[in-house]
């Protein structure tokens, strides 16, 4: 199963994209010019802290960010910009196009609706299946996700299946539209370690299979090395490195990407004194002159105070936001 | 040298409403079904496993924060009970718990430093240091600032949340520290501040520790022994390096394989990972013979129907599973 | 299931039980009804005369023990103004009561459900903060305010609608809306924060990220799990209108069983009063377990117990 062709032309183009909400007369800007491109099949992830900004970029792509939030700049879906759509017209590429499974599977399936009904919707949705046609192909999907007795799980509520088999469900219904793009936020966070493991082998299987694009956020360095090709570390609404999952392991850059990477404790090395990073994230919104990295920064120097760095290519696939080595 | 904290053949069982679908009255849910272990004096032990294996029941048991239905706990000797009499809240001194979500720990309308302070005023003896003094001094130990000390709890960022929390729960000098998940719900360079904080003050202070979580990796970090459980009991139990360096049971195996190590990209997803059947079970239907036995690849007729016994495998290494069992005794393969 | 509905319909007969004593009780302790009924310079034995005839002179518990048991044989005593049953006469007002509830509750319903729902899909825009103004103000109006004030302006001022009495649809008008007022105003206001709270859940916006356009989100994931509070709240709200008419009816001479009883009191005529009481407690109770039991019937997760997990 090859494809003869490749191609490399972006599925999803993101670039300036600026995120404000407005809350009461404050405005804050959460998201400072993020670009980034996906190409067909695949998997990126995207790894920060709070506030970083990795759930927010998707949300504003998606226009799912409610009414008082500003998204500026462009995000271009197969050539087609979706930035300014209005609901009805991006309600044809969400599930369709791209999909998104969220954090916490069991809060994000309607409590009073079966499972399968709920899987049944975004096919009645997406391909215009119903009735006995539309029962198949559910069972046909929690299969492919692995759910055992799906002829009986398919009419359980969500509050009857346990977390990890919610996240499969909501696997089924993301695939149900069989999208180009599938977005998972923490898709294993709220899950128990051995359910975590097998998730993260389903979703890459899924992307092997379908051959769609994935994009993994999480907080846990870890769970992106495991499935993502690529990662895109993000601090306090910007990204500040981009690189190679290998490279980005043995050979960061970024002081927070340093950071983070030193602040993790290993399983079977010596046990040895944690790096941390002093200081704390700063408030979403806060302005901030220069690098939004530079209070906490062991390195900082007098121009990192005076402007924002910017994403440069700093090797193939390796990019990184930082003024003291980019200036070197 | 006795235990700071010993444990004997600890039982919780709750009755729950049985399924209507079955018409049948009570289920008995067994949260904690038999623990032995104990704590030695400075030491800290990590209590690792899954939703449902009943660690955070522990964590109030030992306490005494909920009444046991069978076993003994015994603190510096003297036994453990939930009864909330004088001896109970006496008792408090000694022993305390952080937990996992740190706003919904603290009051939401006393200030950080009426927190910490607090405890210093129930407890306090005459002659001692003033309670204000002492508060403020364990808050600076912690690394609070001063200008934290009058902010309220939703004015504190995760990690500061959590480090009132710790001075409040230290600041009686107690000797037994019980941590539930104390830094799941923070960010992952606060985690590194909090489990370094951890570090120093157990030294410091020279405290005993009980840690719940379900990380290993911060578990092999800071705990010098290791109990798993599952269901209710402890499968494996040893020193943290003997146990997460060369885990014997099935279950400690495949927990360990399920941590992922970032830079081992597909590693450990393609080859070499234990990937369990099934989903972790329900305390109230609890297997026959071995519990573990339904999503074990090792299972065999026997594990089925008899209950492993607990077999020592090393200095300070014990694991409960026939397969072990047998290999020990020299019987089998 | 059984076991519940058995145990919620034994309180229910405990509720009602209650509530008769007390009436019981506090109507003898609080004043005379012979000097009511036959005026305060009767001769004293007259009054004596009355009080025997009645058994108003017997030890109280004795007195409520004869009522209890006359109760169970379906005798629920007598006016004692004009001897006539005095449960007939409380279910003879029962129709003038419910031509304002139901008229009033469908009103409710039909202004103060989409109210609500309006106002939370439009959540702190003007639209919102006007509906929420006008749910304030009638929730906080007392009924007979409102009620007076409809009186002045409708009546007296413009002469359009009659200030009360029964003759005609045009009597219905005013009490009918004063009641309207007060529980739309109670229902928009419950209606909007349980919108909110949906509204405000992961599954909404999932649901978004499914494809499904708003009003869909809305129609066929928000309001079928904001409906049950609603449900609730309306068959509560049901059950008190019937005993909420008392002020309204009594503002407008609404010959309902609110005006009967409220005169009934004033007369200490108390018979009447305690049948009347009785038939409102009912009524009330059994509103509240129909509640109960549909919204049993409705939320999955209450109708599983907790030990189904799979």
């Amino acid at each position: 199963m090859t494809s003869t062709v490749v191609d490399s032309s972006p599925l999803l183009n993101i670039s300036d994209l600026r995120i404000t909400f407005d809350q009461r007369g404050h405005t804050s800007e959460v998201l400072h010019g993020v670009d980034l491109d996906i190409i067909r099949g695949e998997s990126i992830g995207l790894v920060g802290e709070s506030g970083c900004g990795k759930s927010v970029t998707w949300l504003g792509v998606l226009g799912l960010l409610g009414k008082h939030t500003r998204v500026t700049g462009s995000a271009k879906f197969q050539g087609r910009e979706l930035l300014g759509l209005s609901d009805t017209e991006l309600s044809q590429i969400r599930g369709r196009k791209i999909a998104m499974i969220f954090q916490d599977p069991s809060s994000s399936l309607n409590p009073a609706q079966r499972v399968g009904a709920q899987i049944a919707e975004s096919l009645a949705l997406h391909r215009d299946l119903r009735g006995a046609q539309a029962t198949a192909e559910v069972l046909a999907l929690l299969d492919h996700v692995e759910i055992p007795d799906a002829k009986r799980r398919m009419n359980a509520y969500p509050h009857e299946l346990s977390g990890g088999m919610n996240q499969r469900v909501m696997i089924a219904m993301a695939l149900a539209g069989q999208p180009d793009l599938l977005i998972a936020d923490e898709p294993t966070t709220a899950l128990d370690a051995t359910v975590q493991a097998q998730i993260l082998l389903l979703l890459d299987t899924v992307r092997r299979d379908t051959g769609m694009a994935l994009v993994t956020i999480s907080h846990d360095l870890g769970v992106i090395s495991e499935i993502c090709d690529r990662v895109l570390v993000m601090y306090a609404g910007a990204i500040v490195e981009s690189a190679p999952s290998q490279t980005l392991f043995t050979d960061a850059q970024h002081p927070y990407s340093l950071g983070l990477l030193a602040a993790m404790p290993a399983l079977n090395a010596e046990v040895h004194r944690l790096t941390t990073i002093r200081g704390s994230i700063p408030q979403a919104g806060q302005l901030i002159q220069g690098c939004r990295f530079e209070a906490r920064c062991d390195f900082a120097q007098d121009n990192c105070r005076l402007s924002s760095p910017t994403l440069k290519t700093i090797a193939v696939g390796h990019s990184l936001a930082c003024t003291r080595k980019l200036a070197a | 040298m006795t235990a700071l904290l010993s444990v004997n053949n600890l039982q919780r069982h709750f009755s729950v409403e049985g399924n209507k679908e079955w018409l049948s009255g009570k289920k008995i849910l067994r949260a904690v079904d038999g623990v032995t272990l104990s704590v030695q004096r400075g030491k800290t032990l990590g209590i690792v496993g899954e939703s449902g294996c009943g660690k955070s029941t522990m964590a109030k048991l030992v306490l005494g924060l909920i009444p046991a239905t069978a076993g003994t706990v015994e603190f510096d000797g003297k036994p453990v009970t939930a009864n909330r009499n004088q001896a109970w809240r006496a008792a408090r001194r000694h022993m305390q718990m952080v937990y996992q979500d740190p706003l919904s720990a603290l009051d939401r309308r006393l200030t950080a430093l009426a927190q910490v302070t607090e405890p210093l005023n129930i407890h306090h003896k005459h002659g001692e240091t003033h309670p204000t003094i002492a508060a403020q001094s364990m808050m600076r130990a912690v690394g609070l600032t001063d200008n934290l000390f009058q902010r309220y709890p939703h004015e504190l960022s995760g990690g500061q949340r959590q480090r009132v929390v710790l001075a409040r729960a230290l600041v009686l000098k107690p000797s037994l520290l019980v941590c539930d998940e104390p830094i799941s719900a923070l960010d992952v360079s606060v985690q590194a501040q909090v489990i370094n904080l951890l570090t120093d003050l157990r030294q410091q202070m020279n405290l005993t520790m009980l840690f719940i979580s379900h990380d290993l990796r911060v578990v092999r970090h800071i705990c010098d022994e290791v109990a798993v459980m599952y269901l209710g009991r402890i499968i494996e139990q040893g020193s943290a390096k003997n146990v997460l360096s060369h885990p014997a049971h099935p279950y400690t195996r495949a927990l360990i394989s399920a941590v992922s190590t970032p830079g081992a990209k597909h590693a450990t997803l393609n080859s070499g990972r234990i990937i369990l059947k099934g989903e972790p079970p329900n305390p109230v239907d609890v297997p026959t013979g071995c519990s573990f036995h339904p999503r074990c690849a090792l299972a065999t007729a026997h594990c089925k129907t008899n209950a492993p016994v607990t077999t020592r495998i090393g200095e300070a290494h014990t694991v409960s599973c026939h397969l072990h069992t047998m290999i020990h005794h020299g019987l089998g393969s | 299931m059984g076991r519940y509905m058995l145990s919620r319909s034994l309180r229910a007969l405990l509720t009602i039980f209650l509530v008769v004593g007390f009436a019981f009780t506090i109507l003898r302790l609080s004043g005379d009804p012979a000097m009511m009924i036959l005026s305060a310079d009767a001769p004293p034995e007259a009054i004596e005369a009355f009080r025997e005839s009645w058994g108003l002179d017997a030890p109280l518990w004795q007195q409520f023990w004869g009522y209890l048991l006359n109760i169970i044989h379906g005798n629920f005593g007598v006016s004692m103004r004009d001897g006539s049953p005095a449960m007939r006469l409380v279910l003879e007002s029962i129709p003038a009561t419910l031509a304002l509830a139901l008229p009033a509750f469908a009103l409710n319903l039909l202004i103060g459900i989409p109210a609500g729902i309006f106002a939370a899909l439009h959540r702190n825009s003007w639209v919102d903060r006007l509906v929420m103004s006008f749910s304030v103000a009638g929730h906080t109006l007392p009924s007979f305010v409102l009620g007076l004030l409809l009186v002045l302006i409708f009546a007296v001022s413009l002469g359009w609608l009659p200030s009360g009495g029964y003759s005609g649809v045009e009597h219905a008008i005013l009490p009918v809306l004063t009641l309207t007022v007060g529980g739309a105003a109670v229902l928009a206001r419950y209606t909007r924060s349980s919108m909110l709270e949906v509204l405000g859940q992961p599954y909404i916006r999932a649901a978004s990220a499914k494809g499904l356009r708003w009003s869909q989100v809305v129609t066929r994931h928000a309001l079928p799990n904001a409906a049950l509070p609603i449900v609730t709240i309306a068959g509560l709200m049901f059950g008190g209108l019937i005993a909420g008419a008392v002020v309204v009816e009594s503002v407008f001479s609404w010959p309902g069983v609110g005006r009967l009883t409220v005169s009934a009191v004033g007369n200490r005529d108390l018979a009447v009063v305690q049948a009347a009481l009785l038939l409102i407690t009912v009524s009330m109770v059994a509103t509240n377990l129909v509640v109960d039991s549909i919204y049993c019937l409705f939320d999955p997760r209450l109708r599983a117990s907790s030990g189904a997990h799979h």
